[in-house]
């Protein structure tokens, strides 16, 4: 059976995060650890020595020949690209939705979404989805539940 | 007697009414949807809470919070998959009742046993969370500190099954928690200079992106690979509840199964999967005609209202550490404790000498949402389960408006919804190496007050760390800490030497 080499990896990512983590406790919080070991820096300088303490136990079980229980599925084909394009597509979202506001922006981007990102054939669901999703939301939480939605800085309709 | 009244007269009111219907259709359709969890329901609620009063927005989550765990049980009877993992004890007799043609009385019995359930450990968990209070309420800051790290040591113990995992991601929660101004002295901590950095991290934003950032992902990446995740189609299918005899004759395994699941919930980090199971194996164990006994697994009744029972007495269960102690047993609760926290409520043995009416109101709010969620399934079952019908990739794009929406509208930032990303692709990478995500947002919620009491601790006792071990509640906290931990490195060892010895099989 070969070797799993889950741990060494996560022992060395948490490690390496821990020392990222325990140099950013003294360059971006000010004061020392002080006397009484009860200052600022104290609580993030224990969690980052605690971090780093898991990272060599995570080593040390890689040592040992430790084999995680669930074994981790391999990356899918062209699924970071996936995630970039998912990711991209909030941002995107985000700022139509600060500028032209909830009920604008909503419908295009919908759309967008079910045509040309999840191919969606069928043009009643295409036209129909976004308009009684925003619709729905906005009767759920304008209406029902008095909450508010965001309005635009460029066009406001509600 | 006071309280009650002004509880009555908080609760009385339509907007109260609406976000209970509302709150238990959300969550009995985000609990009957196999992929999509009434954490995720909760987070989504959460932002539009904000606008509220405290007692209709508290109201809204627990009602989701009750919907959700009522509704896994449909789609594990109907399609033999559980709708969340409280319902996974149910799916063996509940779907092979369902293929015996039995899927109305099975879902009946459902309802109403996790009704029943829920109202029992209701009136349980009032009684419990009175007295823990009541006891809490002379802990100092050093008490509460070893008990909050108690909660947090159990917590990441047994969520996920691996103490060292679940502490990474606790830790990581904990890391988080300490970006932006320090409370205490006003310092600045990690903000690289960023006004808008000052605030931290927000909590909500964090659960909306750990609990359905990842799932969005998953969905889209999945469609734009030409892999579509599955929609079911059901036939039309009715409630039909069951006879009073039949309810009278389970009566008794009802009543053990309440207990248990109360039990069972009131320890952080267990919950329903547990108490279900538990409940299931307990009912058949105890079944005494040895005919009745073999049907167990083939489609007996026993089988859905043990754990159907159980998972429902978890609710009450797991409210009484949250409101008598402030910690969350799980993520539902964790995300209670957030709304709690929104209202200004802050759960602890003082909510209830601040706050008396709004715990009382809590308490109708859950007993409203119970009758409602049993009205919702019994009258509209065959409307709920169409919309398992509805394809995952138009259910992810309306989530992924919610999620963009309810993260913008809480500062009306967009530093939020860029850390509601990078916390949904944190969640997604989780999910990917088997890292627990629960206990990242348990640190959230518990890491001011673990910092807060530590220090004020160490303040007391002018920098003398022996506080923490000067009274008989703080050392039983710390050693149920060291078992907690024992218990989890003894059960690893176990586990590696298990597999050196089928290692040493295979290879003979």
């Amino acid at each position: 059976m070969e070797k799993s080499k889950f741990y060494l990896y996560l022992g060395l990512g948490v490690l390496a995060f821990s020392i990222i983590w325990l140099i950013l406790v003294f360059f971006q919080i000010e004061g020392d650890l002080g006397e009484y070991a009860n200052t600022p820096r104290t609580i993030p300088f224990f969690l980052g020595i605690c971090m780093s303490i898991l990272g060599l136990v995570f080593l040390y079980q890689y040592k040992l020949g430790f084999r995680p229980k669930q074994s981790v599925e391999p990356l899918k084909k062209n699924e970071i690209r996936n995630i970039i394009i998912c990711v991209i597509l909030f941002l995107i979202y985000a700022y139509v939705l600060e500028l032209f506001g909830f009920i604008l922006s909503t419908p295009i981007v919908i759309y967008f979404i079910t045509r040309f990102l999840l191919k969606e054939k069928n043009w009643k669901l295409n036209f129909a989805f976004p308009i009684l999703m925003t619709a729905l939301i906005y009767f759920i939480f304008i209406i029902l539940l008095k909450s508010s939605l965001p309005r635009g800085t460029l066009i406001q309709i509600i | 007697m006071e309280n009650l009244i002004t509880a009555l007269g908080l609760i009385n009111n339509y907007e109260v009414f609406i976000a209970i219907c509302i709150g238990s259709f959300a969550g009995i359709i985000f609990g009957a949807i196999p992929g999509l969890t009434y954490s995720m329901a909760l987070a989504l609620m959460l932002p539009f809470t904000f606008t509220m009063q405290p007692v209709t927005g508290i109201s809204l989550l627990l009602a989701t919070y009750i919907g959700g765990m009522t509704g896994g049980s449909i789609s594990a009877i109907l399609i033999g998959i559980p709708g969340t993992p409280s319902a996974a004890a149910t799916v063996s007799d509940g779907y092979s009742l369902s293929k015996k043609g039995d899927a109305s009385i099975a879902l009946g019995t459902a309802v109403i046993v996790s009704t029943i359930g829920g109202l029992i450990s209701l009136s349980l968990m009032i009684v419990m969370v009175d007295f823990i209070s009541k006891f809490a309420i002379k802990f100092g800051p050093a008490e509460i500190f070893m008990l909050v790290l108690f909660g947090f040591s159990t917590i990441c113990g047994l969520a996920e099954k691996s103490l060292f995992r679940g502490l990474v991601a606790g830790l990581l929660g904990l890391m988080l928690m300490t970006i932006g101004t320090d409370e205490i002295e006003g310092v600045q901590r990690f903000t690289f200079g960023n006004v808008q950095m000052l605030q931290g991290v927000n909590l909500l934003v964090a659960m909306i992106g750990l609990f359905a950032v990842p799932h969005i992902l998953e969905v889209f990446n999945s469609r734009i690979c030409d892999e579509d995740q599955k929609n079911y189609d059901i036939d039309v299918v009715k409630t039909k509840l069951p006879s009073f005899a039949l309810l009278k004759k389970y009566f008794n395994l009802m009543l053990r199964c309440v207990g248990l699941g109360t039990s069972i919930g009131a320890i952080p980090g267990s919950g329903g999967p547990i108490a279900a199971f538990l409940a299931y194996s307990h009912a058949k164990n105890s079944e005494k005609d040895l005919k009745e006994k073999e049907l167990y697994g083939k489609g007996h009744l026993g089988g859905v209202i043990a754990p159907e029972t159980a998972n429902n007495a978890v609710t009450g269960g797991a409210m009484v550490p949250l409101l008598s102690l402030g910690i969350p047993g799980d993520p539902a609760t964790a995300i209670i404790l957030g709304g709690l926290l929104i209202h200004g409520l802050v759960p602890g043995p003082m909510l209830f000498i601040e706050n008396a009416p709004q715990v009382y109101s809590i308490y109708l709010a859950i007993l409203l949402a119970y009758i409602v969620v049993f009205l919702f399934q019994v009258n509209f079952i065959k409307h709920i389960v169409k919309i398992l019908r509805v394809k995952p990739h138009h259910l992810a794009v309306g989530i992924l408006i919610m999620v963009v929406v309810g993260s913008y509208a809480i500062r009306n930032s967009f530093l939020d919804v860029n850390v509601m990303i990078i916390m949904g692709l944190i969640g997604y990478f989780f999910n990917r190496i088997r890292l627990p995500v629960t206990p990242i947002v348990l640190g959230l919620v518990l890491g001011r007050t673990i910092e807060q009491e530590y220090r004020t601790a160490m303040s007391l006792s002018a920098g003398d760390p022996s506080i923490f071990f000067g009274s008989i509640v703080c050392v039983l906290f710390f050693m149920l800490i060291i078992l907690t931990i024992a218990l989890q490195v003894r059960k690893r060892v176990i586990d590696v030497r298990n597999q050196k010895k089928l290692k040493e099989v295979n290879q003979a």
